[in-house]
C-alpha cells in the first residue's frame, strides 16, 4: 500500500506532494529537464513540488534523510504540516 | 477609444529608452511606467518609434481588452477544399498581436507589413471597436500581410525549422513550413491556410462554445495580459504574445470569470541572462529546484498565482531560434507547458476535480509501463514528467493541444498534436476543448 503526504507550509500553501514509492522528484515550477536528460529519482520516494521558493530548502532536508519516515519527520522538526493524502 | 497600454520596465538595459520626463527607478523596484497610447495609426506610429531599431530592448506589452478584425483586403471568402468550413468564429488578433505584428515588422525592416498592420488595427478599431467575429483569410503563395505575420509567428511556435522570418510575405519558406506542418498534422496537405491550418494553429473555436461572446469580452476586459520583454527581441515577444493569445484569451466563460482584476505577466528571459537576473526572479538567486536543478540556470517558470498576479517565464530561444543557443527543447513548448500551469489557476473546483479524475483513470489503465512502451504509455509513463502529477499531465496535454512538441523527434512531434491527443486521450482532449 502505498503511503501518500501532501505537505504543508505555516502559511498553508502546499509545497510538496509526497509518497514512499521510489521514482522520480519534479519541481512542477520549472520545466521538464531539456530532452536527453532523465528526471531526478530518488531511491525511497517519489514527489512534486510546488513552490520554488521553498524547494531548495526542502531539497536540503531531502539529502539529510536516512528514509522515508525520517524525512516527514525532520519535515514536521522543520515546521511544515504533514497530512496524509 | 481603445488604448494599447506600452509599458517599460525599469530593468529594462539601457536608460535611455525610458521616456522623457519619466522618474528614475531604483532598481527591483516593482513600479512600471505605463504610456497609454490611443490606438490610431498614429498611435503604432508613435509605438514603433518607441521601439525604434533592432536594438531596442523596451518593452512591448500587449494589454488585450480588444479585438480586432483583419482588414477588408485579407477577409477573403473560403474557397476551395476550405469552402464549407463552418467553423466559428475565432478571437481576431487582438490589438497586442496585431501591434507586435507591426512592431517585429518594424524592427525588421519590413515598412509595408507595419504600415499595414497599423492600417488594419486603426481601421477595425475605428470601424467597429467592438469587433469580436470575424473569419480568418485564406492565406496561400503571395499573400501578404499581418495574418502572415500571425501565421508565421504560429508556425515558428509550432516548430517550423527553420524558423521562419516574422516578415507578413507568404514566400516559399513559409510554403514549405505550411506544407510540414499540414503533413504532421495529418491534414491535407496543399500549402493553403484555411479553416484546418488557423484551426490546428490555435486560431478558431468551435461555433458552439462561441455563443457567449459578448460574456467573454466583458470578462477579458477585466483581466490585464501582459509580455515583459526584459530587452529580448521584439519576434520573442510577438511569439509570447501570440502564444497567450492562443491560450489565455481562448479560455471558455468560466475560467475568464475566475481571472476578473488579475494581472497575467509572461516574461521573456533574453538569451544572454539568467532567469535570476530579472527583478522578478532575483530572489531565487543560488537556490535550487528540488530535483536539484540552480534556479539560475533554469530557463522557465512557473510561480502560480500570487495575491492579483498569474507570473511565468520563458526562455528568448524556447521561443525563436537564436544561433548557438540551442534550447534543446521542441520550439513553443517550454512556453506553452508553463503557461499551461499558469492557466490552470483559472480551472473552477469542478474542473479541477475533473482533471484529477483523467490523471488518476489514466494513470490506474497504463501502469506500470512497459519498456518500449507504445506512446500512450510514454505519454504518462511514470518514468517521465506527464506521469508524475496532475500539474505536468495537464501541462504537457496543453502543449500538445497547441502543437508544441516537448522535442522535435518523429515519435514525440507525434505525440504533441491534437489528433494524438483525440485519438489516444480522448477524455483529456475532450475536456481541453472544454477549456479552451
Amino acid at each position: 500500500m502505498t503511503r501518500r503526504y501532501i505537505v504543508y507550509a505555516e502559511d498553508d500553501e502546499k509545497v510538496l506532494e509526497v509518497s514512499d514509492q521510489p521514482g522520480a522528484l519534479v519541481s512542477v515550477s520549472a520545466p521538464p529537464p531539456p530532452p536527453g536528460q532523465a528526471p531526478a529519482s530518488h531511491p525511497f520516494l517519489s514527489a512534486s513540488a510546488y513552490d520554488p521558493f521553498r524547494e531548495g530548502a526542502l531539497r536540503r532536508i531531502l539529502l539529510e534523510s536516512s528514509d522515508f519516515d525520517d524525512f516527514l519527520s525532520r519535515l514536521k522538526q522543520a515546521g511544515y504540516r504533514v497530512v496524509p493524502a | 477609444m481603445p488604448r494599447l497600454s506600452t509599458r517599460l520596465r525599469d530593468d529594462d538595459r539601457a536608460g535611455e529608452r525610458r521616456p522623457e520626463g519619466s522618474p528614475v527607478r531604483r532598481q527591483g523596484e516593482h513600479s512600471r511606467e505605463a504610456l497609454d497610447l490611443p490606438l490610431t495609426a498614429d498611435g503604432l506610429v508613435r509605438l514603433q518609434k518607441l521601439a525604434g531599431n533592432a536594438s531596442v530592448s523596451a518593452l512591448l506589452a500587449g494589454r488585450t481588452v480588444q479585438r480586432l478584425a483583419p482588414s477588408p483586403e485579407e477577409s477573403a471568402p473560403p474557397q476551395g477544399n476550405e469552402r464549407d468550413a463552418q467553423v466559428a468564429l475565432a478571437p481576431p488578433p487582438t490589438v497586442g498581436e496585431v501591434a507586435a505584428g507591426a512592431l517585429g515588422a518594424a524592427v525588421a525592416g519590413v515598412a509595408a507589413a507595419a504600415a499595414h498592420a497599423a492600417e488594419a488595427a486603426a481601421t477595425a478599431v475605428a470601424e467597429n471597436p467592438q469587433t469580436v467575429a470575424a473569419a480568418r483569410p485564406i492565406l496561400r503563395l503571395g499573400s501578404k500581410g499581418v495574418a502572415v505575420c500571425d501565421l508565421q509567428v504560429r508556425l515558428n511556435q509550432a516548430g517550423a525549422t527553420p524558423q521562419l522570418k516574422v516578415d507578413g510575405m507568404f514566400g516559399p519558406k513559409t510554403y514549405r513550413a505550411v506544407r510540414r506542418y499540414q503533413a504532421l498534422s495529418g491534414m491535407t496537405v496543399d500549402g493553403i491556410v484555411g479553416k484546418q491550418s488557423w484551426l490546428g494553429l490555435g486560431v478558431y473555436k468551435p461555433s458552439a462554445s462561441r455563443t457567449n461572446e459578448k460574456e467573454r469580452e466583458e470578462a477579458l476586459s477585466k483581466v490585464t495580459i501582459d509580455t515583459v520583454g526584459h530587452g529580448s527581441s521584439t519576434a520573442a515577444i510577438a511569439a509570447a504574445s501570440a502564444l497567450q493569445g492562443q491560450q489565455w484569451k481562448n479560455l471558455d466563460l468560466v475560467g475568464l470569470k475566475q481571472l476578473a482584476g488579475m494581472t497575467i505577466e509572461i516574461h521573456v528571459i533574453p538569451h544572454d541572462k539568467k532567469l535570476t537576473d530579472l527583478p522578478d526572479f532575483a530572489s531565487l538567486r543560488g537556490t535550487t529546484t528540488f530535483d536539484g536543478r540552480l534556479w539560475d540556470d533554469v530557463r522557465g517558470i512557473n510561480m502560480g498565482k500570487s495575491g492579483t498576479k498569474i507570473r511565468s517565464a520563458v526562455a528568448e530561444e524556447a521561443l525563436i531560434s537564436i544561433r548557438g543557443k540551442p534550447s534543446g527543447y521542441g520550439p513553443g513548448f517550454v512556453a506553452a507547458h508553463e503557461n499551461g500551469h499558469a492557466v490552470r489557476n483559472a480551472l473552477s473546483a469542478e474542473q479541477n476535480t475533473k482533471l484529477q479524475k483523467l490523471f488518476d483513470d489514466r494513470k490506474a489503465a497504463h501502469a506500470p509501463p512497459a519498456q518500449n512502451a507504445a506512446d500512450d504509455e510514454y505519454w504518462l509513463s511514470p518514468s517521465w514528467y506527464a506521469g508524475a502529477n496532475s500539474d505536468e499531465y495537464w501541462a504537457n496535454s496543453v502543449a500538445a493541444y497547441y502543437n508544441h512538441p516537448y522535442n522535435t523527434t518523429e515519435t514525440v512531434e507525434k505525440m504533441y498534436t491534437p489528433a494524438w491527443l483525440a485519438a489516444n486521450d480522448p477524455k483529456m482532449y475532450a475536456f481541453l476543448k472544454s477549456v479552451f
